[in-house]
């Protein structure tokens, strides 16, 4: 997983324009860090469902997770800082909705599992 | 001629520009690609979301006026954005050569506190669901986004 957001955030930052502002280093940082530790607590021989991965342009990072009816949302900011949000969509509207600032890697860990869960 | 600053209709169709960035690829449904949910969300520098009336435009009209990055036009109902709580009002004043410019008003930035990015993120939920994919720029796009796609996971 951290080798896809890495290879993503590449990807995303070729399409930043004139006035946009890149992943700073900390954003950079703080979400390879993050998913790295992920990754490793991550249980073994189940996949982990990937994020769609932009660069929004205010030197922050946006990864978004949508299966079935959940979603999860995770920004890093430019200072490094994590926020991650879930819920359930229910007659089109966020249902039941959870943020966390600055989320421990097994935080995310629940969160993509009750995310896998609707699979 | 149509007044550019006529208040905006419940019944009204408005259209939000897509970049290439907040479009994605959902592979359970490989024909079509999707809108991401950040792109309900405002920018630092944005005080609202930007849209085109369709009652002043055509996707052809508006496609021509944006900016090259924006591949794909999204509608919503003016109607349902409103009983979100949402203000939708023209903004000609900020767009002199788009007469069909307009804004989705009320928005809270991600930026701010917990609270702020948490109802930011339950609004571009709603918004998102509501909308729906209505035109791309060129046929072109679709492949691009495949490639895009394939790149990320590495195929």
């Amino acid at each position: 997983m951290a080798t896809y957001v890495e290879r993503a955030l590449t990807i995303a930052e070729e399409d930043l324009e004139e006035g946009e502002v890149a992943p700073t280093p900390r954003a950079v940082q703080a979400a390879r860090e993050h998913f790295r530790q992920v990754e490793a607590q991550w249980p073994a021989g189940s996949p982990i469902p990937l994020p769609h991965v932009c660069a929004p342009g205010d030197g922050d990072i946006s990864l978004e997770w949508a299966i079935g009816n959940r979603r999860l949302f995770v920004t890093v900011y430019p200072t490094g800082l994590i926020r991650a949000f879930c819920a359930e969509v229910r007659d089109g509207r966020a249902a039941d909705p959870r943020t966390t600032s600055d989320p421990a890697p097994d935080d995310t860990v629940s969160s993509l599992l009750w995310l896998a869960g609707a699979a | 001629m149509q007044d550019p600053d006529a208040p905006i209709a419940c019944a009204e169709i408005i259209l939000r520009g897509a970049k290439r960035k907040f479009l994605g690829w959902n592979p359970a449904c490989p024909s079509q690609p999707t809108v991401l949910y950040q792109a309900f969300t405002l920018r630092q520098d944005e005080s609202y979301l930007s849209v085109d009336r369709l009652s002043r435009s055509t996707c052809e009209a508006s496609f021509a006026r944006w900016p090259a990055n924006l591949l794909a036009a999204a509608s919503l109902h003016v109607g349902r954005v409103r009983d979100l709580g949402l203000r939708v009002e023209p903004r000609t004043q900020d767009a002199p050569d788009d007469p069909a410019h307009a804004g989705i008003v009320g928005l809270p930035s991600a930026h701010a506190s917990e609270g702020e990015f948490e109802r930011a993120k339950v609004l571009a939920i709603a918004l998102c669901e509501m909308s729906r994919l209505l035109a791309l720029r060129g046929p072109e796009v679709l492949s691009k986004l495949r490639r895009d796609y394939d790149q990320r996971a590495g195929q």
